[in-house]
């Protein structure tokens, strides 16, 4: 029962972009529907259509955000699609471990994090590593979605969640009971900050990384913002830093400026200026 | 690929054959730990040996834990990926089970992306890529 | 020990199994005013906490667990399906109530009655109930605790 009314769906298409740059493509009305249903009942008006006409005109600023964050696709796991986290666990870490380079810092971004799965797999699976070579690590985890930033710093997740690709003895070692849920470990909670960053705006002042994970995210973006973002990560990247992206997503066509690499099968990016300095 | 899906209940060993048949597996069903046990070496007599056993621990005649640790003593089923698949969600009890030679553990209710994560991590099956 | 269980862990737990197998949501109702059971299964769970979980619903409902979980339509059922898909449902229900409660404690096999049954026994008081709505019908789950010894402080 789509009764969204076109200008309401053309305004929230809007808003979207201009806050996110999510694009929403003529057809997804429904999306549209379902998802800020909740929101204008809470609000107590009737409809969606009802309810957005009422922030045409009052542009209430909280209300906005809610509805950027309502229609963001939050759909996460623990190490989502494998091999990437192979290959920055036994891989692209060790290397860099082995680099001896004098500041004995690892610095990760998370630059979608969603609820936090894809920070924490991180950062179980490389912390033994880090430690044993006398390193220490830090991941940052972004987001636009305030909820979804609050989870994450809980770092409580429900049995279906710890259930979606959490080895049992990763499981086991890092997460305690609480209630009908698990939280992540202090231990682990303390090398993850987790804060607000639109990708689509410029970023702030921030350090240069090691590795970058951008996933499963530029799927969302036109090709002119997906340019953009590609660009100003390359500039938070240290040389040689890597960049990993999600299954469906590419910087072919996009941004030229990237070398692709399989390492252990999974597709990592590197600025092609830093393979090219090497003689490459 | 052969399973074997082990638990008390039909409804949930048909919901489990489900998804395994749905990632390539052919799928046997026992009823409680002594049944699996009879079921693997019938199995095993034809060469046709499960690469993977999904197991439930509350059953009755003989639990999953016990049929863990049964199997753990058996050389010819080493190679066999032990998982549970259980309502038993204590902290405590995951550890026990790992302990006792469980590779894997899914607890209850789960979905059947859940199970098809938990194949790929066991390299069972190939991750799918999600977009 | 103290049982620390809210009505709110209850709806999880439910959430959660509904959204996995039943394929719809239920919404939380108010417990006690739907028609008296007509299915009830339970679990007990022994140990360091002692008590009884207990799942009541309709006849209706229970035929709609069953052809859920097994994906069947109710008349190709066979005899024994429905308690067969209750018992499961109690069972998942017990052991995620029983990993909130004080362990260890042990996890009995389900049994499923017919009829209005009465489950509670002597010196068993509710620790919490919750009850959902779904598919228009009115589904309970309560949790007794036969450890009536200490008071209801926390
Ligand atoms: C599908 S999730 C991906 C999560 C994780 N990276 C993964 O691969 O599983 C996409 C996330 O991107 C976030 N997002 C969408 N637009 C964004 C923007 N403009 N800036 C920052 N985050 C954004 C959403 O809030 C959502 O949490």
């Amino acid at each position: 029962m789509t009764t969204l009314a076109t200008t309401a769906f053309d305004w929230v298409r809007e808003l979207v972009y201009r806050e996110a740059a999510i694009v929403l493509e003529p057809g997804k009305e429904y999306l549209v529907e379902a998802r800020l249903t909740p929101l204008a009942r809470a609000a107590g008006k009737p409809s969606v259509s009802v309810y957005v006409d009422g922030l045409r005109v009052s542009r209430d600023p909280r209300e906005q955000a809610k509805i950027v964050d309502a229609l963001t696709t939050n759909e996460t796991s623990w190490f989502r699609d494998g091999a990437p986290f192979r290959a920055v666990a036994e891989h692209i870490v060790p290397e860099i471990l082995r680099s001896g380079r004098p500041d004995r810092v690892l610095r990760i971004w998370s630059a979608a994090s969603s609820s936090g799965q894809e920070a924490y797999t991180v950062a179980m699976s490389i912390q033994d590593k880090v430690r044993a070579a006398g390193w220490r690590f830090e991941i940052l985890g972004t987001d636009i979605s305030e909820e979804m930033l609050t989870k994450a710093r809980a770092g409580r997740y429900s049995q279906l969640e710890v259930n979606r690709g959490l080895p049992a003895p990763l499981l086991v070692k890092h997460f305690t009971r609480k209630g009908t849920e698990w939280e992540v470990s202090p231990e682990l909670k303390a090398n993850i900050k987790f804060q607000r960053l639109n990708l689509a705006a410029p970023f702030p002042v921030m350090p240069q990384f090691d590795i970058v994970l951008l996933r499963n995210v530029l799927i969302y973006f036109d090709t002119a913002t997906k340019r953009s973002i590609l660009r100003r990560v390359a500039g938070t990247l240290r040389p040689n830093g890597c960049l990993l992206l999600g299954g469906a997503e590419t910087t072919l066509g996009v941004d030229d400026s990237w070398e692709r690499v399989l390492v252990a099968g999974a597709p990592v990016h590197r600025p092609a200026t830093s393979i090219g300095s090497k003689g490459a | 690929m052969r399973a074997l899906v082990i638990d008390d209940s039909r409804a949930m060993r048909t919901i489990l054959g489900r998804i395994l048949v749905g990632q390539g597996f052919t799928v046997s069903e026992a009823g409680n730990g002594q049944e699996a046990l009879d079921s693997l070496d019938a199995l095993h007599a034809e060469g046709d040996t499960p690469v993977l056993c999904l197991v439930d621990w509350n059953m009755p005649v003989m639990d999953g834990l016990t049929f863990i640790k049964e199997v753990g003593k058996r050389d010819e089923y080493r190679n066999i990926t032990l998982m549970m698949v259980t309502t038993e969600s204590e902290h405590g009890n995951i550890v026990r089970a790992l302990a006792a030679g469980a590779h894997e553990y899914v607890i209850k209710p789960f979905t059947a992306d859940a199970i098809a994560d938990k194949l790929a991590l066991l390299g069972l099956v190939s991750a799918e890529v999600s977009a | 020990m103290t049982a620390t269980l809210a009505v709110d862990d209850l709806l999880a737990i439910a959430g959660d199994l509904w959204t996995s197998y039943l394929g719809s949501e239920p919404t939380p109702s108010v417990p006690g005013v739907g028609k008296p059971a007509q299915v009830t299964a339970s679990v007990s769970i022994a140990g360091e906490w002692d008590g009884v979980v207990v799942v009541s619903l309709s006849a209706k409902t229970a035929q709609d667990v069953g052809s859920a979980l097994l994906q069947l339509d109710a008349a190709d059922l066979e005899p024994g399906d429905v308690d067969d898909a209750v018992g499961e449902l109690v069972n998942i229900v017990g052991g995620n109530v029983k990993s909130v409660l004080p362990g260890p404690s042990s996890l009995s096999l389900p049994v499923v009655a017919h009829g209005t049954a009465h489950v509670a026994s002597r010196g068993a008081e509710i620790v919490a109930q919750a009850a959902l709505e779904w598919l228009g019908e009115h589904v309970e789950i309560t949790v007794w605790s036969s450890t009536s010894t200490e008071g209801a402080s926390s």
